[in-house]
């Protein structure tokens, strides 16, 4: 398998071919201070919008969000049916207001439920069937 | 259902409490959250596109092996309500200008998406916003990206150039060659011509018979 090529060093294509092979003939990827002084404005800004767009930026769709507090402490954190249930989170509550406040909802209430599932195993018994009923109503994909 | 049947008028009180309570509380703090935004649109220059449309995902790692290995890491991935993705860059410059390796690098982080599971069948559009940052000021350059082929074969070019079987090409402007630390390496700078600014022609003649002076 060949090996991956960052897409920032396959962008200097665009700049000059010359410049790749020289740097790749002599080894040297030389910066001067001027370049080295951009490359640090450059990843503050970008820093700096990264946390500003995630928190102004609505809504803020939690594609990557792993969260499942609930699910991944009776099933797993790589379950398929948690899978199951982060797909319908994002693609059917998410979309919605009333699905946010209730994902938000959740979120806030299930940190705190957490302690008591590990603790008393006739609640997580309960849980897991009440969870088994709604993944089994669930989409398959 | 025993429980909620054994509820007194007190906590059926309390309980309406607690729910409009929260109800009203979500109610302002989505107003609140939607001030801060507009504010944060108009701070940000953001094109109302984008703005329409919702955060997918912010500096996030993605890469492929199929056609091409790549890897990477894009700046913000937008999903519109059409359902489509949009892709955009972040640059600090001294002028608002989009060069040819910024189409490069988003046309790749295209390219990787459209081949990786999670996005299959899912459209991302053949453009996206060049978000360049010049002197803390904003500004959005939507940007045509290459096809997925074009990338391809720019992959393939940039094999053979270190292969040694294609000849690479100089630089195109005099101010990439000045500073350049191979310049020695290269054979010195490019010998760039000068346009020369085309000669005006002599109007005096023609303003002393319309009598301005």
């Amino acid at each position: 398998m060949s090996k991956k090529i960052p897409v920032t060093e396959f962008a200097k294509m665009g700049y000059c071919e010359t410049l790749l092979v020289l740097n790749k003939k002599h080894k040297n990827e030389g910066q001067s201070y001027r370049d080295q002084a951009a490359i640090s404005r450059g990843n503050k800004e970008h820093d700096a919008f990264d946390a500003r767009v995630k928190k102004q930026h609505i809504p803020y769709q939690a594609a990557n969000d792993k969260r499942c507090f609930v699910a991944s402490c009776v099933y797993g954190q790589e379950h398929p049916k948690t899978e199951r249930l982060r797909r319908f989170r994002d693609r059917s509550l998410l979309p919605t207001s009333c699905g946010r406040a209730l994902v938000k909802l959740y979120y806030s209430v299930s940190p705190k439920v957490l302690p008591l599932l590990e603790k008393y195993l006739v609640l997580k018994r309960i849980t897991t069937y009440l969870l088994n009923a709604i993944v089994r109503r669930l989409p398959c994909n | 259902m025993q429980l909620v049947l054994n509820f007194g008028p007190d906590e059926w009180a309390a309980t309406v409490i607690v729910v409009v309570g929260y109800a009203v509380f979500l109610f302002f703090s989505k107003r609140a959250r939607k001030r801060k935004a507009t504010q944060f649109f108009r701070d940000d220059n953001t094109p109302v596109e984008l703005q329409r449309s919702s955060l997918y995902g912010s500096e996030q790692h993605i890469s492929c092996t199929t056609p091409i290995a790549l890897k990477g890491t894009y700046d913000q991935l937008y999903k519109t309500p059409e359902k489509a993705f949009i892709l955009t860059d972040t640059k600090t410059r001294k002028k608002p200008v989009v060069y040819e390796s910024d189409i490069i690098q988003l046309s790749a982080y295209r390219l990787i998406l459209r081949n990786s599971r999670a996005f299959k069948n899912k459209t991302i559009q053949p453009y996206g916003y060049m978000r360049l940052v010049c002197n803390g000021v904003t500004h959005y350059k939507k940007v045509d990206l290459m096809s997925e082929q074009a990338v391809i074969d720019l992959y393939e070019r940039r094999y053979g150039l270190y292969k040694g079987t294609i000849e690479p090409k100089k630089a195109d402007t005099y101010g990439k060659c000045i500073n350049c630390h191979q310049l020695a390496n290269c054979g010195g700078v490019k010998p760039f011509k000068k346009k020369k600014p085309a000669k005006q022609p002599n109007n005096a003649f023609k303003h002393a018979e319309s009598g301005w002076d």
